[in-house]
């Protein structure tokens, strides 16, 4: 069992995701903090504001960043992706603390990429992982959020596939976030 | 195994640096990178191309290779890569999502323009399914959606020119004038016509054209990636926007005789295709779940479960401000229906003394609409 329940309150930085892991590099881990913080900024929220996370899972989270600047706010001005990409960010720092999985392998998919999840020491390419799925909702209610993961839901579970997924939905107005494992 | 890992590995590095490049808007450098990481992931999914023991590895770098032959516009490299990856063992999930991506490569096979040259303010409509052939296509699914696409062009204008949502009367003159659409002959794509809005050259800046065209594109979009809350940020106009998803609902496949629809412009020397794959039937839960959502929200009270019914739509009536329409069903009993302002018009009007299932939510003794078809014969 690869999941650990924790009900404590983690603190971290987005500046984490600037250090990469081994299956996100610095540069696009960067990318993913500034996009969050774009969205959190976007929502009137400072650095230091607490989220909420739940379903398979139940922790407080306090996010920290660095401000965001001009230039980061013009390069991520297209809200829908930056929703998008800050929700990978969230969802990447939230399952290395809750769980012991790291974002290991990717591979392209679509426009964008199909992250995978698995121990930080295993060499193996795509077997035995996790798929991680990502949705990211700038500004919802209850009902978005649970109206997200169950269409990401019933995208993976259309067939009698048997691969191990995580699907994490992030909100960014009254942040919080749904872990549901499939 | 450890080649495949590092010839990956480079792949995918590639791949993030044209993921960066092309959030800076270097579209060139994007481009030289994208087929640069192809040609790598190409070469790490052949390696494994007899180990069929490689489960999922060998097929998610197929679908990976395929998925940058794509952006590189490689698209019968796309097609050889999928099927490469099919004749293996992939997991179901991966094996779904190879055919999505087939599918995705035979509907890029209809929208090329094909050496057709589209100016600014034209764009091809062109749709494929198990009943549309190359060049031939059942008249009720063309004619249908071309009627559709043409109210929403004027619907689109309108709304840009800050016109109050009109639920009665012709559009005026001047917006027929302004717009003037014109549609050329079907062709082979499989099935495709372009239209033309307006017919003045325009010589400066973005013509209205190509505005209507580019802003009716972004929604369907948005409808398409089911993302009804930024929509409803664009079309802020609460009719225009019921107006808005009633119709793409009806322009989009039905997932067998249609499977996709896809509309191709050419902007800034490059095509452009905005494909709509979500069926009708995804498109209306959609909207009645943001229906529900938004009674709630104006009631401040639980709706009654979704109610269906189904009979002869009998009136049609927009004199009062939300329009009320009468369904007769086959016990004769009366059901008065609740239609939303936005979508009397373009979409109940047409089907008058048609038989309908109707579903929505029970309000009192009227049912808010949320979803209207018509009976198929």
């Amino acid at each position: 069992m690869v999941a650990q329940e924790k009900t404590e309150t983690i603190t971290i930085h987005l500046n984490k995701l600037h250090r990469g892991s081994p299956g996100v590099t610095p540069e696009i881990g960067g990318y993913f903090a500034q996009a969050a913080a774009v969205c959190f900024e976007s929502q009137n929220h400072a650095s230091g504001i607490r989220m909420t996370v739940d379903g398979d899972f139940d922790s407080i989270f306090i996010i920290s960043w660095d401000n965001t600047t001009d230039q980061m706010r013009r390069s991520l001005a297209d809200m829908q992706n930056a929703t998008e990409f800050g929700a990978y960010g969230i969802a990447a720092l939230i399952i290395e603390n809750l769980t012991s999985l790291t974002i290991v392998e990717k591979s392209r998919k679509g426009t964008g990429f199909d992250f995978w999840l698995g121990e930080k020491d295993d060499d193996e390419l795509f077997q035995g992982k996790k798929r991680l799925e990502v949705s990211g909702i700038l500004n919802g209610d209850e009902s978005s959020i649970r109206s997200r993961v169950k269409t990401k839901l019933e995208q993976i579970a259309r067939s009698d596939g048997k691969l191990p997924a995580y699907v994490v939905v992030v909100e960014f107005s009254q942040p919080r976030s749904r872990i549901v494992e499939k | 195994m450890k080649e495949v890992t590092k010839i990956h590995h480079e792949a995918m590095k590639l791949a993030e640096e044209a993921f960066l490049a092309k959030q800076k808007a270097e579209l060139g450098l994007w481009m030289k990178l994208t087929r640069e990481a192809f040609n790598k992931e190409r070469e790490a999914a052949e390696l494994l191309n007899k180990r069929h023991e490689y489960e999922p590895t060998r097929s998610v770098l197929y679908r990976s290779a395929a998925s940058l032959a794509l952006d590189c516009g490689e698209i019968v490299e796309a097609e050889k890569l999928i099927s490469a990856a099919l004749l293996g063992q992939p997991p179901e999930e991966i094996a779904n999502e190879l055919r999505d991506l087939l599918e995705k490569v035979y509907f890029e096979r209809h929208l090329k323009l094909r050496g057709i040259v589209l100016q600014p303010n034209e764009f091809q409509f062109s749709f494929w399914g198990e009943l549309v052939g190359l060049g031939i296509a059942p008249s009720e699914e063309f004619i249908g959606r071309v009627k559709n696409i043409e109210t929403l062009l004027y619907r689109t204008a309108e709304r840009k020119r800050n016109k109050p949502y009109r639920d009665a009367g012709r559009r005026k003159k001047e917006i027929e004038q302004e717009l003037g659409l014109y549609i050329t002959i079907p062709r082979a794509a499989s099935f495709a016509v372009s239209f033309r809005l307006g017919t003045q050259m325009q010589f400066a800046g973005i013509g209205f054209g190509e505005e209507v065209i580019d802003e009716l594109l972004e929604c369907v979009d948005l409808v398409d990636k089911a993302n009804l809350e930024d929509l409803e940020k664009r079309i802020k106009d609460k009719a225009y926007y019921e107006n808005f998803v009633a119709l793409a609902k009806e322009i989009a496949p039905d997932g067998s005789n249609v499977k996709s629809v896809g509309f191709a412009t050419f902007r800034r020397g490059e095509e452009r295709h905005v494909v709509l794959s979500s069926t009708r039937s995804k498109i209306a839960k959609l909207a009645k779940e943001k229906i529900a959502k938004l009674e709630v929200a104006e009631e401040q009270t639980e709706v009654s479960e979704e109610v269906t019914v189904r009979g002869w739509l009998r009136l049609a009536d927009s004199r009062k401000p939300d329009g009320l329409i009468d369904l007769v069903d086959e016990n004769n009993i009366e059901h008065t229906i609740n239609v939303p302002k936005g979508m009397m018009a373009d979409i109940v009007r047409p089907m008058y003394e048609y038989e309908v299932i109707v579903t929505g939510y029970k309000k009192g003794d009227l049912i808010i609409l949320g979803d209207i078809e018509k009976v198929s014969d």
